[in-house]
């Protein structure tokens, strides 16, 4: 087991969504989604979460778009809950992210330096600094690895304007979860409806 | 709109205005190029230039949350490249996605890898059990701007990626 790190999955998720509770939440797959699922559901604000079945890195860019999409009728953020697996396949959205430097886009990376899902291979957030990449990309970047640390860059980033990246260095314990059991469809209903009721354009979807 | 002359591209461009585009998400191609300047004037429309095709999906997805009217605009040598996340998170979160494909390969194409591709291309559409439509020499240009607003209409009525399929290669000839 990782024991590097003295921050464990479950408590910089609760830490993340206790500072940041109303605003805009797109998690990656696995373990991320059913984490943050179970814990957003505890807190009742499942509203304010998308959880991704799949499409491993596309969070991000996800999250880009519904930062750019929601910039101009809500000073709600949009963060993206991420892990290193997941950010390492799709690193082209923080290239993306350049060109618009969103001031609401935070993007939070869960980073136990493994792929623990398919069985603990290593992943190259061991060796490579990604708060460097980050910044090339024009976020601004910060690294942690302690619950201080984490509660005091979340405290600064609800000021900050972004884009913004936090490396959360955690260590492999297990996290809650919760198996989500909803329609992928009725996810993407409820998600839209919570961010688009914000400003009146909240149609009714039908959905097949 | 100001009167565009009939051309491919201006009946893409009258079809796009008529959605009332405010995004239009590319990877850059020379066919499409003057689609694009277009937009790229157009103060109402946010160009997002994508480094690959797959995360035009998630972007679309993002601001189709957002009720905002987005078309990703790739070629269709570029499929592959967002099956998945075509699949994974437009299909199967039923999530309405316009995508607008120009055709490389066929008539008039001179990159042989570009051609090998497009033959496939709108197989995979099929396979991916997404829907593809195609407009091409075969239709009349008159007709093109109406089929690219029904396109992006149906992938809303449908709530499902749709792919429309345009090749803008020069086929005055044909």
């Amino acid at each position: 087991m990782n024991q590097n790190y003295s921050l464990n999955k479950d408590t910089a998720i609760k830490e993340i969504i206790k500072f940041f509770p109303d605003d805009f939440k797109i998690v990656s797959l696995a373990e991320n989604a059913r984490s943050l699922y179970h814990w957003v559901k505890i807190s009742s604000i499942l509203d304010s979460c998308f959880p991704m079945f799949g499409s491993m890195g596309q969070e991000l860019a996800m999250g880009l778009g519904v930062a750019i999409g929601s910039s101009n009728y809500t000073q709600r953020k949009t963060l993206v809950i991420t892990s290193d697996g997941s950010f390492l396949s799709n690193t082209n959205t923080l290239f993306t992210t350049a060109f618009f430097k969103p001031k609401n886009f935070i993007v939070i990376l869960l980073d136990n330096e493994k792929h623990m899902i398919t069985g603990g291979q290593p992943s190259a957030s061991k060796i490579a600094d990604l708060c460097k990449f980050a910044e090339s990309c024009l976020f601004k970047s910060f690294f942690v690895t302690t619950r201080q640390e984490l509660k005091k860059n979340l405290t600064l980033f609800r000021n900050y304007d972004g884009p913004l990246f936090l490396q959360v260095k955690i260590n492999d314990k297990k996290a809650t979860t919760e198996n989500i059991s909803e329609l992928p469809p009725l996810l993407f209903f409820r998600f839209s409806n919570y961010i688009t009721q914000l400003h009146g354009k909240n149609k009714k979807i039908s959905i097949r | 709109m100001k009167k565009l002359p009939p051309s491919q591209s201006n009946s893409v461009i009258k079809g796009l205005e008529n959605i009332g585009l405010e995004y239009l998400a590319y990877l850059p191609d020379s066919t499409m190029k003057k689609i694009i300047d277009y937009f790229d004037h157009k103060k109402s429309t946010t160009l997002i230039p994508l480094a690959r095709e797959e995360e035009g999906i998630g972007i679309l997805a993002g601001l189709e949350a957002c009720k905002k009217k987005a078309v990703l605009m790739i070629q269709d040598s570029g499929l592959g490249n967002l099956l998945n996340s075509m699949v994974t998170l437009g299909s199967l979160y039923k999530i309405p996605i316009f995508i607008v494909a120009v055709r490389r390969g066929g008539f008039q194409e001179y990159n042989v890898a570009n051609a090998e591709f497009g033959e496939i291309a709108t197989e995979l559409v099929g396979a991916s059990r997404s829907m593809g439509f195609i407009l091409d020499y075969k239709v009349p240009l008159e007709k093109w701007a109406y089929v690219v607003e029904e396109a992006y209409n149906y992938a809303h009525f449908m709530t499902k990626p749709i792919i429309l399929f345009i090749n803008l290669k020069d086929e005055s000839k044909l």
